[in-house]
């Protein structure tokens, strides 16, 4: 494939490193076995820390065909700590909900989670391959990636790990202290590893494929039961850029996939759906053909020992509801400070078990919401498919049964039982310990901006204050907060100097309610005051002196009512405790 | 204890109002002429049309879940209603 519409494949050349005896000479921290976008989300993730890595990707170019095409808000909230969120706003078709039909008949509207506070769509369509395009270009310098370069064997101990790469016609091996397996859904490593996945298999056949079609309909979910287009089963319908659709649909349990898969049989059955949607006029040609079956299935673990499964390399998930590459960068954002704290020597390699733990924690989650809309798409029994239809044909009168119709697309996982939470006070409203953070307007230094810009490669402590932020004047700057912060408590103030200056990486944000935004050494002062409604202290259920801290994931680790300065340094003492030496025992205990 | 096997009598309807038994024996009643008159091909669909009304009406997950265990209980292959 050379190119697909605008899409230019670029081609890149396998490259054996310098090597002696056909060894390579450089040891690496982290080598992550392949190079799409889990595999590149993690190397981004870890160089935001400093750590490099080095992708072994076995293909030359990034993937063909569109593959996966719905990003979520919070794998974009993801791509923007990786330095990939513009290019992919540019490019992506963002969308807010969808129809169901039965036949032709709507029967629900749906809309996914939106509201003014946020900065980002609840969900853009784009190609996988410029997904991955984008990651690639955002490592540019920054990861090692190795083209062509195939993983054909491995070997570890307590230190690290021996991998055997065929590059080109050479073979070399290379030594690393990490492996980090993203290669995908026939994950070679976790096969020579003699790991399956287990779970919930389902048993209907889907035919996948993306044509051109220059239609003015807008992005959204389109999903029809029983249409004239394919009468007993289901079509889902995706606009995605430059002017590409996907269709997808179920034949038969008992009909023959290759056939299917046949590109005269798939352009009729286009022809067939197109013709219902009175577009048939228009000009379409097919690009891309694939099937797939829905399963949601999962490793045991995800870490065994010097190895971490992430993406589909760990587990598989249904397409509806779109958890799959969803799921993967949340395992990415997940593993990728953990990891980068473990190689950087800030934390106990212990730490790497609560990625296993909350990401599967995550999948019994997402499993659960996958296969309800799954045995709805596709009903296991006959109990279920009368249900549909009695569902289905209610619907348009019945709007709460209509909502049996709804795909439950995805959302981000908070982690309530996580050994990483910290004991923390009741509030009323907000994200509990283990949660992700929500988002909000403010008003900082720059103009307006999001609570979520705040997160970066450390640790937040956000202060929310009641009265205003006052500036310090102009000749009394402080540095590196040397001078006390006049919007704080001395103890307090001073408890955070002594936490900024520490060994965990740690930023202070202070949300106040009036004054001027300024940033001063470690501190962030914003203002609260850029949402009408209601704002941040609002939304986090912070009264005056409220304190929640954040890990570099933006996953609250605790949050207090009020709290002074020695029992603050008291809670980031048990954080940095747990993550130097996160007691392995506990955590596999911790959730389930 | 399980509400339905008292034959309502200690149940409670969201309204707290039950049926009477003028009320019931029309309800039975009305039950058998619609499945007569859709016949036996539609029987199912409406049964399971008329389950998920019943359910939202009733807007009370605990009672639905002890209705539908005890429908399943037990239940027979039909030797009257072949």
């Amino acid at each position: 494939m050379e190119r697909i519409g605008p899409f230019q494949y670029q081609r890149h050349e396998p490259r054996v490193p310098p090597c002696a005896n056909g060894r390579e000479t450089t040891r690496h921290r982290v080598v992550i076995a392949g190079g799409g976008p889990i595999g590149l989300a993690v190397a981004l993730a870890l160089a935001r820390w400093g750590v490099a890595s080095v992708v072994l990707e076995a293909d030359t170019t990034v993937c063909e065909g569109s593959r996966a095409i719905c990003i979520s808000r919070r794998s974009l909230e993801i791509l923007g700590q990786l330095g990939a969120l513009e290019a992919h706003l540019a490019k992506g078709l963002p969308w807010e909900g969808g129809r169901t039909f039965h036949g032709t008949d709507q029967i629900l509207h749906f809309t996914m989670p939106h509201d003014a506070r946020q900065k980002l769509p609840p969900m853009i369509n784009i190609q996988q391959y410029w997904i991955e395009q984008f990651l690639v270009d955002a490592a540019d310098r920054l990861v090692d990636i190795r083209w062509g370069s195939e993983l054909t064997g491995f070997n570890q101990d307590d230190d690290g790990v021996s991998l055997t790469v065929r590059a080109g016609g050479s073979e070399y091996t290379m030594q690393g202290d990490w492996l980090v397996a993203c290669d995908g859904g026939q994950s070679f490593v976790r096969k020579s590893l003699g790991l399956k996945l287990n779970g919930a298999a389902f048993e209907g056949k889907y035919v996948i494929a993306d044509f051109t079609l220059p239609s003015g309909y807008p992005a959204e979910r389109r999903a029809w039961f029983d249409p004239p287009s394919n009468p007993g089963s289901t079509v889902l319908m995706h606009k995605q850029p430059d002017d590409l659709w996907r269709i997808d649909y179920q034949i038969p349990d008992d009909a023959d996939l290759d056939e299917a898969l046949r590109p005269e049989n798939v352009s009729a059955f286009i022809e067939r759906h197109l013709q219902m949607l009175g577009e048939a006029h228009l000009p379409w040609e097919i690009v891309w053909i694939s099937a797939y079956r829905a399963g949601a299935m999962t490793l045991e673990r995800y870490r065994h020992g010097r190895i971490l499964f992430a993406g589909n390399a760990a587990h598989a998930m249904p397409i509806f509801g779109v958890r799959g590459l969803n799921s993967g960068f949340e395992d990415a954002h997940n593993l990728g400070w953990k990891l980068a704290s473990v190689v950087s020597g800030l934390a106990h390699e212990a730490l790497l078990d609560t990625y296993d733990t909350e990401r599967r924690h995550a999948f019994d989650v997402n499993a659960a919401s996958a296969i309800k809309s799954t045995e709805f798409m596709a009903p296991p029994s006959r109990g279920f498919s009368l249900m549909r239809e009695a569902a289905l044909t209610l619907a348009h009168r019945h709007r709460p049964i209509a909502q049996l119709a709804n795909p439950r697309q995805t959302t981000a996982i908070g982690y309530p039982d996580s050994a990483l939470n910290l004991a923390s006070d009741a509030f009323d409203v907000g994200p509990a310990p283990g949660d992700p953070p929500l988002e909000c307007p403010v008003r900082g230094p720059a103009g307006i901006g999001y609570l979520s810009d705040v997160l970066g490669a450390h640790w937040t402590v956000m202060v929310f204050l009641p009265g205003d932020s006052h500036a310090p004047s102009p000749g009394q700057a402080p540095r590196h907060g040397s001078l006390p912060d006049p919007a704080l408590d001395l103890t307090l103030d001073q408890a955070l100097g002594v936490l900024e200056r520490g060994p965990l990486p740690l930023r202070t944000v202070i949300v106040a309610q009036r004054g001027s935004p300024f940033r001063s050494g470690h501190r962030l002062h914003l203002i609260d005051d850029a949402q009408p409604d209601g704002g941040a202290a609002a939304l986090y259920g912070a009264r005056r002196g409220a304190i929640y801290l954040l890990r570099p994931d933006g996953h609250v680790a605790g949050r207090w009512r009020r709290i002074d300065g020695a029992r603050l340094r008291e809670a980031i003492d048990v954080a940095a405790v747990q993550v130097q030496s996160s007691r392995r025992e506990f955590d596999q205990g911790a959730v389930r | 204890m399980n509400r339905l096997l008292d034959g309502g009598q200690t149940g409670h309807a969201p309204t707290g109002v039950g049926l009477t038994d003028d009320e019931r024996d029309a309800l039975y009643r009305d039950c058998c002429l619609a499945m007569a008159e859709l016949g036996r091909e539609r029987e199912s669909l409406f049964l399971a049309r008329l389950t998920l009304l019943l359910m939202e009406r009733l807007g009370d997950a605990h009672a639905c879940r002890e209705a539908i265990a005890e429908a399943a209980r037990d239940c027979p292959l039909p030797s009257l209603a072949r």
